[in-house]
């Protein structure tokens, strides 16, 4: 204790050294506090983005292969409906875990308005599903700017009205159709979906436009349309489904939860494969913008850290050589060397927790500054722009601290290790800074 | 001296433009001669100005899998009506040719939808080759040569899309010099490589108000690159019968 109280006294007598090592700590942790609130925030909002809007699930079911060649050969890679009531059974022990469900059926096809017909890639979802998902509060926090409050709104239409499609502006521009799609009424809703059945004939239905919504991707937004699964199995003339997709609770794991259901539906005797949001093909937008956001995030640690480390090497160095004859004195009066460097590190210890408590608490005050600006940008590939927003997390930032403490104690140890080892008189003798 | 290389020189010039206008001359006839013949082709698959009516199967194998759709097809001038006959679950189903747009109906719909002729119908075929063939309306054709086939002379004539809603970009065609009669086509992508290999056969005929003029009676559609796909188009009972404008109206499809 009596260490501790030294080394506390020490950081004052050399005010002006001890401020500035402050300060190169404190920038440095906020650096990291920042950069981690940044890629923190983009990771939920590409993870929410990707399991909601996208209706991929945290983990999603398909027949075996059939996410790869569900496309070029659909009716091989539907899960019957025979298939279907196995797996409820297998998901209705899980309550635990799984927070609600949706069937999905995916495809291509033409829109028309009756004067012109324009591709879509269509996505059939489950009415109940889609008003869940459309009220999950992780969509209001993590992605408000992909969910406009008249898709909130009207989210429950879809029950009510199986026929309802969702589609996104630039497809109802391209319809002729202009925002907002419920000043439409009778007829001038009345559109038509064609496609090849899985009888290979042409087919076509009728779909009333009510229903608006954006992919948040760029490339996606001039053919994704939502439909009720029923409008989708009536189209390609099917009962079955192309995906089953799981909604998580937040304390679920993914993973482990991924190997327990694989478990059951192989003793099921289901030949499915399980795909999680994350993945390297089903979750190919996630799983790429986040790789790149950890390289980078890494690169950036890489020079703060070095950075920081720089600072304390320096300044512990300076403020040894300054106080040469003062560890000769210590020693001289039966301090060991391990007795100083406990003395040094204390010292750093004690000043890194106060610059990092500072930093944390610089750090927050920013992001509220910038959360509270609303600055927009357009992250490339995303479709219209976005808050920049910047979400602090704790464990985060706990861990983060944690590691800076301990580099910050190591590089001291090291440093004062080698200059407490030379003879007392030598350090006595030695003239200092 | 001076006289002599002027006298050559306008002897050259004046033999350049005769070789010149010569070849202007060749082409045209050239082009006059693919013209006349694309359309007297085009007479034997459906292309008539009074209203023609027939029954057309479609006989496809596809990936080992079988199937049969039977269709009786209106076509008058450059419009067709095309209604699917069987099997149950596609009767009553119209597909309408106005010039070269193309229209989906079925009974349920509440509109017509507007499709595509490059569209896959069954198989091999595509939506625009059920109804007639208008390619001296719709392709610009050239003569690239000559062949005999089977001691036959044909032209192989060069046809390039006029527009881009055709059913094909460019197609290579083979036309009888004795008969008129188109037995073979290649159709192109747009390098120019074929996909799609068609054989005709005319078997049938029909009698205009003129004369008796042969009429396709099995157009044979084969993958180029999977020949074992392939569809075959049955044209059966083709016979002239009045046909009202009304019929190929699209407004008249609605509910």
């Amino acid at each position: 204790m009596k260490l501790w109280i030294l080394a506390f006294r020490n950081m004052g007598r050399n005010l002006r050294r001890t401020l500035s090592t402050a300060v190169a700590i404190a920038a440095g942790f906020i650096g990291l506090v920042l950069l981690s609130a940044y890629i923190y925030r983009t990771k939920m909002g590409l993870t929410t983005s990707t399991v909601y809007i996208n209706h991929k699930g945290h983990l999603a079911l398909f027949k075996k292969d059939g996410l790869e060649k569900f496309a070029a050969k659909p009716s091989k890679y539907l899960i019957s409906r025979e298939d279907q009531e196995k797996l409820q059974v297998i998901l209705d022990r899980h309550p635990d875990e799984i927070e609600f469900t949706g069937k999905y059926l995916s495809g291509t096809g033409l829109i028309s308005n009756s004067k012109k017909s324009i591709p879509f890639i269509g996505l059939g979802i489950e009415p109940v599903t889609y008003a869940k998902i459309m009220h999950h509060p992780d969509l209001m926090r993590w992605t408000p700017d992909w969910i406009f409050p008249e898709t909130i709104a009207t989210s429950n239409d879809l029950a009510l009205n199986p026929n309802l499609i969702s589609i996104t502006a630039m497809m109802g521009e391209l319809l002729g159709k202009d925002l907002p799609f419920s000043q439409y009424q009778g007829e001038q809703k009345s559109l038509q979906l064609a496609a090849k059945s899985y009888f290979n004939d042409l087919n076509a239905n009728n779909v009333e436009l009510g229903l608006r919504h954006t992919t948040g991707i760029a490339l996606a937004e001039d053919t994704s349309l939502i439909g009720s699964l029923a409008t989708f199995q009536d189209l390609y003339a099917t009962d079955g489904i192309q995906y089953w997709a799981l909604f998580l609770k937040p304390a679920a794991s993914v993973a482990g939860f991924r190997q327990v259901l694989a478990r059951e539906v192989k003793q099921a005797g289901l030949d499915l494969d399980i795909e999680s949001y994350n993945g390297e093909i089903w979750g190919a937008y996630y799983n790429g913008s986040m790789s790149f956001l950890y390289v980078m995030g890494s690169f950036f640690i890489f020079l703060i850290c070095g950075a920081v480390l720089l600072s304390i090497v320096n300044s512990t160095t300076l403020g040894i050589i300054e106080r040469m004859k003062e560890i000769g004195t210590l020693r001289a009066i039966g301090f060991r060397p391990k007795h100083i460097q406990s003395l040094f590190w204390r010292e750093n210890f004690i000043l890194s927790l106060i610059a990092v408590f500072s930093g944390q608490v610089i750090s927050e005050i920013i992001a509220l500054i910038v959360n509270f600006a609303h600055f927009q940008f357009e992250p490339p590939g995303t479709q219209g722009k976005i808050q920049f927003m910047l979400a602090t997390n704790w464990k985060i930032c706990l861990v983060m601290a944690l590691f800076l403490l301990l580099l910050n104690v190591a590089t001291t140890l090291v440093v004062v290790k080698k200059i407490t080892r030379p003879q007392v008189i030598k350090l006595l003798t030695e003239s200092g800074a | 001296m001076k006289k002599y290389i002027l006298s050559i020189s306008l002897f050259a010039l004046l033999f350049g433009l005769e070789l010149r206008a010569d070849d202007q001359k060749n082409t045209q006839k050239e082009d006059t001669l693919a013209i006349s013949l694309l359309k007297a082709s085009d007479e034997a698959r459906g292309s008539v100005t009074e209203g023609l009516v027939w029954d057309s199967q479609i006989e496809t194998v596809e990936d080992g899998e079988s199937n049969t759709r039977n269709f009786v097809v209106k076509a008058k001038d450059h419009d067709a009506f095309v209604e699917a006959t069987s099997p149950a679950r596609n009767k009553g189903e119209i597909y309408i040719f106005n010039d070269r747009n193309m229209w989906f109906y079925k009974p349920s719909l509440k509109k017509p939808v507007s499709i595509s002729a490059r569209q896959k119908l069954s198989g091999q075929a595509s939506n625009g080759d059920i109804a007639s063939t208008h390619y001296a309306r719709d392709y610009t054709p050239t003569i690239e040569k000559t062949e005999l086939l089977s001691g036959e002379k044909f032209h192989v004539l060069m046809l390039k899309a006029k527009s881009e809603n055709l059913t094909y970009d460019m197609i290579r065609y083979w036309i009888s010099d004795k008969t008129k009669l188109a037995a073979r086509a290649e159709f192109l992508n747009l390098q120019g490589k074929a996909f799609k290999i068609g054989e005709m056969e005319y078997g049938n005929l029909i009698t205009t108000a003129e004369k008796k003029v042969p009429f396709i009676s099995r157009l044979t559609i084969t993958d180029a690159k999977y020949p074992q796909n392939k569809s075959t188009i049955n044209y059966k009972a083709p016979h002239i019968e009045q046909l009202a404008s009304s019929l190929f109206n699209v407004s008249n499809l609605s509910r």
